[in-house]
């Protein structure tokens, strides 16, 4: 997938979880390098939705060392490591 | 001759092991409520190795140590045999020459839901080794064969397919979709990271947790309430 194209996924992925958080429509702008722990749009309660949806979307084992773990903070650290995640290694 | 079906591919074993060395099933079932299965069951480790992961090699039993060996011999290594003796109260259908030969063959780990023995030469063991009960009183017969292992089991109502990851630690123990086990166990890892976080902040700072969470302004309607680095 292209970045783009994955950054707008995510940024809408990350919107309907903060519609059903509150359950009124958000309109969020993410920047690639927002905190979105920090936004308070994701948190160590969802963050297994994001990954579930990470893993449908690429199709593979997101598979996060204990150094990627804040590099999951950000759409770019997020896209990195999911574009460097090789589908063959999920084998 | 043991009919063995088909058994899943397990992706990632070692990095999915790795990562729970670090995490508890606590965190995993906060991090993860509605991809986790809590077994509810009194298991107690018996050789001093509290913690245990694996895809689980399920089977069932009456007493009879048959389907025990034959669940033995085919489970593949780093997995763990999960043992339902149907019998109440159990006799013990594990012990220490059971538990030698699993450490030989490099599996994860032994879950039974009835009995095992040995336990002071089980200590030598590496293989971690759970029961809901401890009985001297050996199972003898070797009569009722399994048509197949592993199979499904019902554990008080939380049925545990062959290859579903079973992920122990002295908290308790929980199942999880095999597709599904890497996800849970790296949420798990990154809520244990923010918790280490605020635990470290408390000790270091002298931070009470009402502080650190942002509680007065809370409770006055005047702030949210959330972890405050």
């Amino acid at each position: 997938m292209e970045r783009d194209a994955f950054y707008k996924a995510m940024s809408e992925f990350i919107a309907e979880l903060a519609e059903k958080r509150t359950g009124e429509p958000v309109t969020i702008v993410i920047g690639e390098d927002d905190n979105l722990f920090d936004l308070g749009l994701v948190d160590s309660f969802t963050i297994i939705q994001m990954i579930v949806y990470l893993e449908d979307l690429s199709g593979v084992s997101i598979d996060l060392s204990e150094h990627d773990l804040e590099s999951f903070y950000t759409i770019h650290g997020i896209c990195d490591l999911v574009q460097g995640t090789d589908a063959g290694s999920a084998a | 001759m043991t009919l063995t079906g088909d058994l899943p591919a397990v992706p990632r074993m070692q990095s999915i092991r790795d990562h729970f060395a670090g995490v508890g099933v606590a965190q995993m079932a906060d991090a993860a409520p509605e991809y986790v299965r809590p077994l509810r069951l009194p298991l107690q480790p018996r050789n001093g190795r509290p913690r245990v992961c694996g895809p689980a090699f399920p089977i069932t039993t009456e007493d009879d140590m048959l389907p025990c060996l034959q669940a033995l011999a085919a489970a593949p290594a780093g997995w763990v045999l999960l043992i339902h003796n149907l019998t109440f109260p159990s006799e013990a259908i594990v012990g220490d020459i059971f538990t030698a030969s699993a450490e030989v063959q490099g599996l994860a780990g032994i879950v039974v839901k009835g009995a095992v023995r040995d336990l002071g030469d089980l200590s030598d063991i590496d293989v971690p080794v759970f029961s809901t009960e401890v009985t001297f009183v050996s199972a003898r017969t070797t009569d009722r064969r399994a048509g197949q292992v592993p199979v499904p089991v019902d554990l008080d109502g939380v049925v545990v397919n062959p290859g579903e990851w079973l992920f122990g630690d002295p908290d308790g123990f929980l199942v999880v979709e095999a597709e599904r086990a890497s996800a849970v166990v790296t949420a798990g890892a990154m809520l244990r990271k923010r918790e280490d976080g605020l635990k470290a902040a408390i000790r270091r700072d002298r931070r009470s947790v009402a502080e650190l969470t942002n509680l007065s302004a809370y409770l006055d309607g005047t702030g949210q309430l959330g972890y405050v680095p």
